[in-house]
């Protein structure tokens, strides 16, 4: 198959999972937050699509990741019924959800951050490539965080989001951990991969 | 003496380390709290150590020495009396109705605004990347990054230690004091560069 006809697959499936979620979904402002993030996310990369074609691997994750925003946008990541019963099976503390949700923040965006720095030929291969993939990672975590931090500010949502926290002081810092050990695993598991599929595209 | 010789670049920075020296040698006597002393003091120590091994090939700017070593100070002086208690600030507190003493914040601002700028001359004098709007756009993260594995590394380490009540008192009853913190960070670095990119090309001969 084609990748643009892949591309358009991926496009119809997240528009469907959003509408899907936009019925009866768990809680209003969280519905919205994720909501702009996940179509951001997805326009951010859809109207880019011109300037900078990413490769149908790294379009495969950003798809991945997009859909599990939905999903938390519709139960919110606190109140996921799969990991409500993994919760309740396992006789765990929480819903474990928003760490998945935290640990493919690691996973994805660094294979991405890596074809668009490799690709756009900022930098090469090397030691201290792979360090500044493993910072700018945390640093978009970091972002993120900072984000949360400030919307639930502005929104005067500073409650909801210390029940995010789920009565953990130190979640914020189990999320960046979460990150980090997601991006060393994707640089680990997905380099090779990925640069088979950057040296089809730029034989194209 | 020419090896100290003020009017040279490596002799400026060798007067430098040996003030840091004496003032780190000043924070060991009689500190505030023990475990406090030897955590900031080890962080001073690598930071010194790695800035010096890269100093051997970097060859730093005297604007990039100047900023680390005030950072350095900084640090050291949390050594010397914690970040929660540094007298001139609890003067501040106690003056203003502070409802806490802000020195940490300092800390944190000098996190962002002194290294982004010793990265940047590494980025530059290896040749790892050349100038550009991602350039900043990597630089600004990076430093995020440095902050946010800051946090994780006084989470971990308060946990190795067993010493989590005292980071929970760091905190100082703020939840968001992790968020805080890097976003002090945040503005200070992109502040940094703000203000010192056209001096430090000057200094360090980039076009």
């Amino acid at each position: 198959m084609k990748k643009e006809n892949v591309l358009k697959i991926y496009l119809v499936i997240i528009i469907a999972h959003f509408i899907w979620s936009a019925i009866n979904f768990n809680d209003t402002y969280m519905w919205i937050g994720n909501s702009l993030v996940a179509i951001t996310y997805t326009l951010g990369f859809a109207l880019t699509y011109k300037r900078f074609k990413f490769t149908l691997f790294s379009y495969t994750l950003i798809f991945i990741h997009v859909i599990v925003i939905i999903v938390a946008a519709k139960y919110t990541y606190e109140f996921n019924p799969l990991f409500e019963w993994i919760k309740d099976v396992l006789g765990l503390s929480r819903n474990y959800y928003d760490r998945v949700g935290h640990f493919l923040q690691g996973f994805i965006p660094v294979m991405l951050t890596r074809e668009f720095i490799l690709r756009k030929g900022y930098m090469k291969k090397s030691k201290f490539f792979i360090i500044v993939l493993l910072f700018f990672t945390l640093g978009m975590s970091g972002a993120w965080e900072l984000m949360e931090f400030v919307g639930a500010h502005i929104f005067n949502k500073v409650d909801v989001y210390t029940v995010t926290m789920q009565g953990d002081f130190w979640d914020a810092q189990w999320d960046m951990t979460l990150c980090t050990i997601g991006a060393i695993l994707a640089l680990i598991t997905l380099s090779k991969l990925q640069d088979k599929y950057i040296e089809q595209e730029d034989a194209k | 003496m020419k090896l100290f010789d003020v009017r040279t670049k490596e002799g400026l920075h060798r007067v430098l380390l040996g003030v840091l020296i004496v003032f780190a040698i000043w924070t060991a006597i009689n500190p505030y709290d023990s475990y406090m002393w030897r955590a900031n003091f080890m962080v001073a120590l690598a930071y010194t150590v790695g800035f010096i091994v890269i100093y051997r090939k970097v060859k730093f700017s005297t604007l990039s020495v100047d900023l680390v070593f005030i950072h350095l100070i900084i640090i050291l002086l949390a050594a010397k009396y914690t970040y929660e208690e540094f007298p001139p600030f609890n003067w501040l507190r106690d003056n203003y109705d502070l409802n806490r003493n802000y020195f940490d914040r300092v800390g944190h601002f000098f996190q962002g605004f002194a290294p982004v700028i010793a990265m940047r001359e590494i980025y530059l004098k290896s040749n790892y990347m050349k100038k550009s709007k991602f350039f900043y756009v990597t630089l600004v993260m990076f430093t995020l990054g440095i902050s946010g594995a800051w946090e994780l590394l006084e989470f971990v380490g308060s946990e190795v230690a067993g010493k989590t009540e005292v980071y929970t008192l760091s905190m100082q009853g703020d939840v968001w004091d992790a968020q805080r913190d890097m976003l002090i960070c945040t503005v200070a670095a992109i502040m940094s560069l703000l203000m010192f990119s056209k001096y430090h090309d000057k200094q360090i001969g980039v076009e």
